[in-house]
């Protein structure tokens, strides 16, 4: 059980989706991590090397069968640990206030002829 | 202001789950692979049942490599890779897998019968095409 922790890095929500998409996985390809979370190439570039310069992601580039590189990234031991704290307080920050509840009248339906 | 937080909070919370269902979603493996996969265990399973000793060899390389060639090509194709199984269920079949075929192999082996070897081998092929989808099924579901 990890201690909660905001991490700012994470919190931006295309990296919190990254980092959520890649923590069951042991590695994606670029292609997939952009199809799946439905963002360009640029934006998906740019979260990916801010993961990587915090020490969460890990990218590779093995050449493939046609001699093309393709990027794979992969959550490293720091970014697994760093998203389960950033969820884990999430999770604190969800819990700890209640939503508001709707008044009472809001809830039951409205009476014929109230109007 | 707190409830602000706390509902921003939730809100992450739902966009990090949707992402990791996203993700538990594609892991699907082509339609080939299983049968495949069965296919090459079958000819090992077969080959052990044959008097002639010297097929063992080429059709050990056969299964090691083409093996190795599936799971690449399922790499390539899917964009995805897993560390491995994480609940009972995915274990238990991977294990039923692993036991079937190993004791289809080691069955033809001893018993030396062309007729023993091309049932096991037909056994593992079965259980290796039809297990392999509820195996997928079972990764899918501890990672949503």
């Amino acid at each position: 059980m990890v201690a909660p922790a905001f991490d700012e890095v994470i919190h931006a929500p295309n990296r919190l989706r990254i980092c959520a998409m890649l923590a069951p996985l042991a590695e994606a390809e670029f292609r997939t991590l952009r199809d799946t979370l439905g963002v360009a190439d640029s934006v998906l570039s740019k979260h990916l090397k801010v993961l990587s310069n915090a020490g969460y992601v890990a990218l590779s580039k093995p050449r493939g069968p046609s001699g093309r590189a393709r990027t794979w990234a992969s959550l490293t031991p720091e970014g697994r640990t760093a998203l389960d704290a950033h969820l884990a307080e999430l999770q604190r920050i969800a819990s700890a206030a209640e939503l508001p509840k709707p008044p009472a009248a809001a809830l039951s339906p409205p009476r014929p002829g109230s109007t | 202001m707190e409830s602000e937080a706390a509902a921003s909070a939730s809100a992450a919370l739902d966009s990090a789950a949707a992402a990791r269902r996203a993700a538990a979603q594609r892991l699907r493996t082509p339609r080939w692979y299983y049968p495949a996969l069965g296919l090459l265990l079958a000819q090992h399973v077969f080959v052990q049942g044959l008097d002639e000793r010297n097929w063992t060899l080429p059709s050990s390389l056969l299964l090691i490599g083409g093996a190795v060639v599936l799971v690449f090509v399922r790499r390539q194709a899917t964009g995805l890779s897993i560390a491995g199984p994480r609940s009972a269920e995915s274990r238990r079949l991977l294990a039923l897998m692993s036991l079937t075929a190993a004791a289809s192999i080691v069955l033809t082996a001893v018993v030396q019968s062309l007729a023993i070897g091309a049932v096991a081998a037909l056994v593992a092929l079965v259980v290796t095409t039809v297990t392999g989808p509820r195996y997928d099924e079972a990764l899918r579901d501890e990672r949503r």
